[in-house]
């Protein structure tokens, strides 16, 4: 009995040879994504009230903690009314790890229930006489003013969200982070 | 000449169960280095990555290859062994007319052979390549399942 040869099959089977392929890098990608997907503590989700001017801001806070994989940014215009509203409270409920909005913004915020205590970090924004946030010194306006745009004239203040896990849950990352923002 | 003996039976099946355990081995190695690759892969993963696809493709290709021609063949081949050993053996005398073109019959490549027969046109097969028939000459046949498995230069007595 003759052997059945590779060649015999391949006209009817190269599709599949084809699928193997595709399934395998496809497959692959998604698993090394998945496995090497940054944890909560290993990444940094920033909420700025305004709009950004340049991305890389992600890259430079990355290179800056040993401890962060990944850092990313996300920005809505206060001008923009309900919308803003809309996406403020959803990041800072459950989505930012840090948030930086004006002072304006802040007034009209319930710190207590939005925001996690600071220990001494910058110039404090009090309310209730509690520490919840810290104030962008003119030195972090300038340096950070090439990635936000900030308004002029307007203060700016970072804070750190109650609901993350890195505003002293697990981690102390949030305010390790404003106070790298600040200085 | 015999074609088919009753020992190549078991040789075939024995033949089917090396391969698939083979296959069993290569795919145990295969997922073990795959999932050592991932798990020992750093931050900086894609060189890593790119080791599980060219590992993932590679065991891809081999199980093509033995589920649609090794392993299958083998499994067809001991099919057909079963099927001719099992069947009653018809021992006749034919006159070889023609060699029709080859067919596939039962998954695997056979010759497909015209004899006269008692005055009556017959077509078996024969999965055998050694054997060259002469036209018009008479040979003794065993036949089993329409499966030509012995041969012999021989006149009807």
């Amino acid at each position: 009995m003759k052997p059945k040869k590779l060649r015999d099959t391949l006209p009817t089977e190269w599709v599949k040879y084809i699928v193997v392929v595709i399934v395998a890098v496809a497959l692959w990608s998604w698993v090394f994504g998945i496995y090497h997907m940054p944890k909560e503590t290993e990444k940094i989700e920033v909420f700025f009230a305004g709009t950004l001017k340049d991305s890389s801001f992600d890259k430079e806070a990355e290179q800056a903690f040993d401890f962060l994989k990944l850092v990313e940014t996300s920005a809505t215009d206060p001008s923009l009314g309900a919308t803003f509203e809309e996406s403020y409270s959803a990041f800072v409920s459950s989505i930012a790890d840090v948030v930086i909005v004006p002072e304006s913004v802040a007034d009209n915020t319930k710190c207590a229930n939005a925001f996690a205590p600071l220990s001494e970090i910058g110039e404090p924004y009090l309310e209730d006489g509690v520490r919840y946030g810290a104030y962008l010194s003119e030195e972090a306006l300038t340096r950070l003013g090439k990635y936000f745009a900030f308004k002029t004239g307007e203060r700016y203040v970072a804070f750190a969200a109650l609901a993350s896990v890195n505003s002293g849950k697990a981690t102390d990352h949030s305010f390790l982070f404003i106070e790298w923002l600040v200085r | 000449m015999t074609f088919v003996r009753e020992e190549e039976r078991g040789a075939a099946e024995k033949r089917k169960k090396t391969l698939l355990a083979v296959y069993i081995a290569v795919a145990a190695v295969y997922v073990a280095a795959a999932l050592l690759l991932l798990f020992l892969s750093p931050d900086g993963y894609v060189p890593y990555l790119v080791g599980d696809i060219v590992l993932t493709v590679s065991f891809g290709f081999y199980s093509l290859y033995f589920f649609t021609v090794a392993y299958d063949f083998a499994v067809k081949k001991c099919k057909l062994m079963e099927k001719m050993l099992s069947a009653l053996p018809e021992r006749e005398y034919g006159v070889f007319i023609a060699e029709e073109d080859a067919i596939t019959t039962d998954g695997i490549l056979a010759r497909t052979l015209l004899f006269d027969i008692r005055g009556v046109e017959r077509s078996v097969h024969l999965f055998s390549d050694e054997v060259s028939l002469e036209k018009g000459k008479t040979y003794s046949l065993e036949i089993r399942a329409g499966i030509l498995t012995a041969l012999e230069n021989g006149d009807e007595a």
